[in-house]
């Protein structure tokens, strides 16, 4: 294989991944390796021969191994907690926070050792289902990275210790507000977090506290915020819409309260009796996702011109008599599907539902709900609520914060979860701002 | 010119012929009669850390098995005692007994004792005390007299064969519930009535043949 991208011979040019076309270093180093990093290469001077001797005689030896049988042991308690029977798996009810969502979970644990999550049957989130999110938390439960105890620039330290430094700090910054002070969490809605995040800035009024996620309904809340002056997010009602439209929204897996959606959505498509009628989706998205893959009419639209179908379909159904006030367009989309699904959707007013998913630009999301006004379905199938507990994802807030860190203005920066090296937007220069 | 080979040879392949077909019977009857569980796992009898014997605790002391084996009713498996257990009586009898300086030990340092297994069926089998114990299987059907060993040892074979010819018919073995535990009990005259009775009582279907039943 040749590295490098020959462009002096004339012809198309192929290249296997981006970092191929940019020629990297660690591509270049990557191919001139026969094995990948952290494969090891066989370099410990065995010689066939002596290879073949040892596994001549560790075949002939092979057999006797059987006839002995292992000595296990069994390792009882030397105090038998209660509540635990050895062989019995305990359950365990507790919720899962995600995001500005919350999950109820069944955990199994076996002799302390959590083993498997699922959907708590008689939490209303979940009603005994999960989803992928849920299943991957187990990993996460054994993560050889979490850290078990306080270190101190990777010493092991203790909380008396932590307790001391920072009771010094805080002496300085009781007296100036704050200043210099930033808390950087992830996006929450747990009333506790948000009673303490009061009360830390009530003594410390000029600190900063900063929330961002680099996946959340930021876009959505914003939408809403400029369409209803309210900082809401959207409840939808599956089971009372008959014509469903998705704006690149995977309400089926990705996007936020997914199983609930999923369970009412896949609700309205049983048909028990002569009388049940199915739903209808409508999906217009850039990739395929599960949502898509549901569709019973799919538009392939590139993810950044989902806005102008929105649009587009505002103007249609104006065309069509809609009361709405539509944004002037010039994209043209499949003209015969965006008439059946602007008939569809009038034809159905008071019981379709459009939405918008977590990728798109709040101003789609501002459209979104306008049309939904439109075609009289808020209140019906859609629904706004505010959580005065939720605190949202602010990307503009880290990017105030990385300024002023880059500028020496913050002195002491708390983060409670999340992982903004690896997750905030690379031109940020987050990590410069750390330094 | 001379014969290369002298006339015997003549027969030669037909005696090795019979000859090869008798090791082989040979050499398998051998390999199945002592390389079956029967023969190799029965009397299985290991050195245990602490020499604490059944027959003083069980067989003279009269305990129930379920006194320190409290899983058996309830879970897949019967449980080895906490150490805390056996200290409740230990910090009082023989409380400085040479024989149970383990058991002190580990009650003071918290480090278990390390029983060695005795009875064991492989992973890929699955097998549950409670539900052999809640429809009224004893113990000694599958443990033989405990209550007789000094130390413990395996005496039944716990092969499939053997699972399988109690679940085909497990009459004879099923007893009244105050006889779980008891080491001696046999089954009297009107057995085949009781245990037609029993099966009635409590619902008991044909114990699974099934492959997936034991292999899940
Ligand atoms: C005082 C507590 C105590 C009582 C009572 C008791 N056991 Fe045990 N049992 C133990 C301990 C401790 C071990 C582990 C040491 C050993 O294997 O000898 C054990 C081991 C065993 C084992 C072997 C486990 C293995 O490794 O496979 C069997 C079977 C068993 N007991 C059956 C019984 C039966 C049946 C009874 C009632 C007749 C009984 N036990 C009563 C404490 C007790
Ligand atoms: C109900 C009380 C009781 C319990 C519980 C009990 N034992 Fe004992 N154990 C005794 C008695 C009584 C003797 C003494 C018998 C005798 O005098 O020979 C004894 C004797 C022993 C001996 C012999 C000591 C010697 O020096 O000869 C050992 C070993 C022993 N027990 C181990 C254990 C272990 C291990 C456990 C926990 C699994 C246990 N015992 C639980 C009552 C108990
Ligand atoms: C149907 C047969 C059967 C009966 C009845 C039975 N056992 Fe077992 N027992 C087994 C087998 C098989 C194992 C090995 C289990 C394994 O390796 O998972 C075992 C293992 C054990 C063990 C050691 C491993 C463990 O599960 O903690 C103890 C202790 C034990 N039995 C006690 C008892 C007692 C006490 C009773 C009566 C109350 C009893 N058993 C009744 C078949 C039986
Ligand atoms: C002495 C008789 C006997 C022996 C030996 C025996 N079983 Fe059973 N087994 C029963 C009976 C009786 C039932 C109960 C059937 C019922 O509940 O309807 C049962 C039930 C079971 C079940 C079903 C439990 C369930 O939850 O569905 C399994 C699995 C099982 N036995 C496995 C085994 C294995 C493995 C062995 C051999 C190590 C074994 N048994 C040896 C009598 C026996
Ligand atoms: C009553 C429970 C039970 C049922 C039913 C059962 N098995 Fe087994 N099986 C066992 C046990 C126990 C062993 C382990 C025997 C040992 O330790 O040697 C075993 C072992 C095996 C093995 C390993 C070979 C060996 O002998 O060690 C195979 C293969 C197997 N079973 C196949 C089957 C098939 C096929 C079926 C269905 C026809 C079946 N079993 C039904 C209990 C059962």
């Amino acid at each position: 294989m040749s590295n490098t991208i020959n462009s002096a011979v004339g012809g198309k040019k192929y290249w296997r991944s981006l970092d191929h076309l940019a020629e990297t270093p660690e591509f270049k180093d990557l191919v001139q390796k026969e094995f990948p990093q952290g494969a090891s290469e066989l370099t410990d001077p065995v010689s066939r021969r002596k290879f073949l001797s040892l596994m001549g005689a560790s075949m002939a030896l092979a057999g006797l191994t059987s006839c002995r049988r292992p000595v296990e042991k069994i390792i009882p308690y030397v105090v038998k907690p209660e509540e635990i029977i050895p062989g019995k798996p305990q359950y365990y009810a507790t919720n899962m926070p995600f995001g500005t969502e919350s999950f109820g979970l069944l955990v199994e644990s076996h002799e302390g050792r959590p083993t498997k999550i699922e959907g708590n049957p008689s939490h209303p989130t979940t009603k005994g289902s999960s989803n992928v999110f849920m299943q991957a938390e187990m990993l996460n439960l054994y993560d050889p990275d979490r850290s078990k105890q306080i270190l101190e620039n990777g010493m092991v330290s203790n909380w008396d210790k932590y307790r001391a430094a920072w009771n010094q700090e805080a002496q300085n910054y009781s007296e100036n507000g704050g200043e210099g002070l930033a808390v950087l969490t992830e996006s929450f809605a747990s009333p506790t977090l948000k009673r303490l995040a009061n009360a830390f800035l009530e003594k410390y009024p000029r600190a900063r506290w900063v929330t961002y996620d680099s996946i959340s309904d930021e876009n959505i809340y914003k939408g809403l915020m400029a369409a209803t002056g309210v900082m809401a997010r959207p409840n939808y009602e599956f089971s009372k819409a008959s014509v469903v439209l998705s704006l690149d929204a995977d309400f089926l897996q990705m996007d936020s309260n997914d199983i609930q959606y999923s369970r009412e959505f896949a609700g309205r498509r049983r048909v028990r009796s002569e009388k049940d009628s199915m739903n209808r989706l409508y999906v217009v998205e850039g990739t395929f996702s599960i949502t898509g893959g549901m569709a019973d009419h799919r538009l392939r639209v590139q993810s950044g011109q989902v806005g102008m179908f929105a649009a587009a379909l505002a103007a249609e159904l104006k065309a069509q008599g809609l009361a709405i006030n539509a944004p002037q367009v010039s994209a043209s989309f499949d003209a015969k599907w965006l008439k059946a699904l602007a008939a569809d959707l009038i034809a159905n007013k008071g019981q379709s539902l459009v939405l918008g998913g977590r990728r798109q630009p709040a101003e789609v999301h501002a459209l979104v709900a306008l049309i939904n006004d439109a075609l009289l379905n808020t209140g019906k199938t859609v629904s706004y609520s505010v959580n005065p507990d939720a605190q949202v994802s602010n990307l503009e807030s880290l990017v105030e914060l990385t300024n002023a860190m880059n500028k020496g203005e913050i002195s002491a920066l708390f983060m409670l979860g999340g992982n903004p090296i690896y997750q905030a937007p690379a031109d940020l220069a987050f990590t410069d701002g750390l330094a | 010119m001379a014969q290369i080979f002298p006339k015997w040879t003549n027969k030669a392949p037909l005696y090795v012929a019979i000859a090869s077909v008798l090791i082989i019977i040979i050499t398998g009857g051998l390999i199945n009669y002592y390389a079956s569980p029967l023969n190799i796992d029965v009397g299985y009898r290991p050195i245990q850390p602490v020499p604490y014997s059944h027959k003083v605790h069980v067989g003279d002391l009269g305990m129930d098995c379920r006194f320190c084996h409290t899983g058996v009713e309830y879970s897949p498996v019967a449980m080895i005692p906490p150490t805390k257990t056996c200290m409740n009586c230990h910090n009082m009898i023989k409380a400085d007994s040479e024989n149970l300086k383990l058991i002190r030990e580990s009650q003071q340092n918290k480090t278990p004792v390390q029983w060695v297994r005795v009875h064991k069926s492989p992973d890929y089998v699955y097998f549950d005390h409670s539900a052999h114990i809640t429809v009224g299987v004893g113990c000694a059907s599958c443990h033989g007299n405990i209550s007789e060993m000094e130390v413990v040892f395996q005496a039944k074979p716990l092969s499939m064969g053997w699972c399988l010819n109690c679940h085909r018919n497990p009459d004879d073995h099923l007893r009244p519930f105050d006889k779980i535990t008891n080491m001696t009990w046999t089954p009297p005259a009107n057995q085949a009535e009781f245990a037609a009775k029993q099966k009635a009582l409590l619902d008991i279907k044909a114990p699974t043949t099934d492959c997936t039943g034991c292999h899940r």
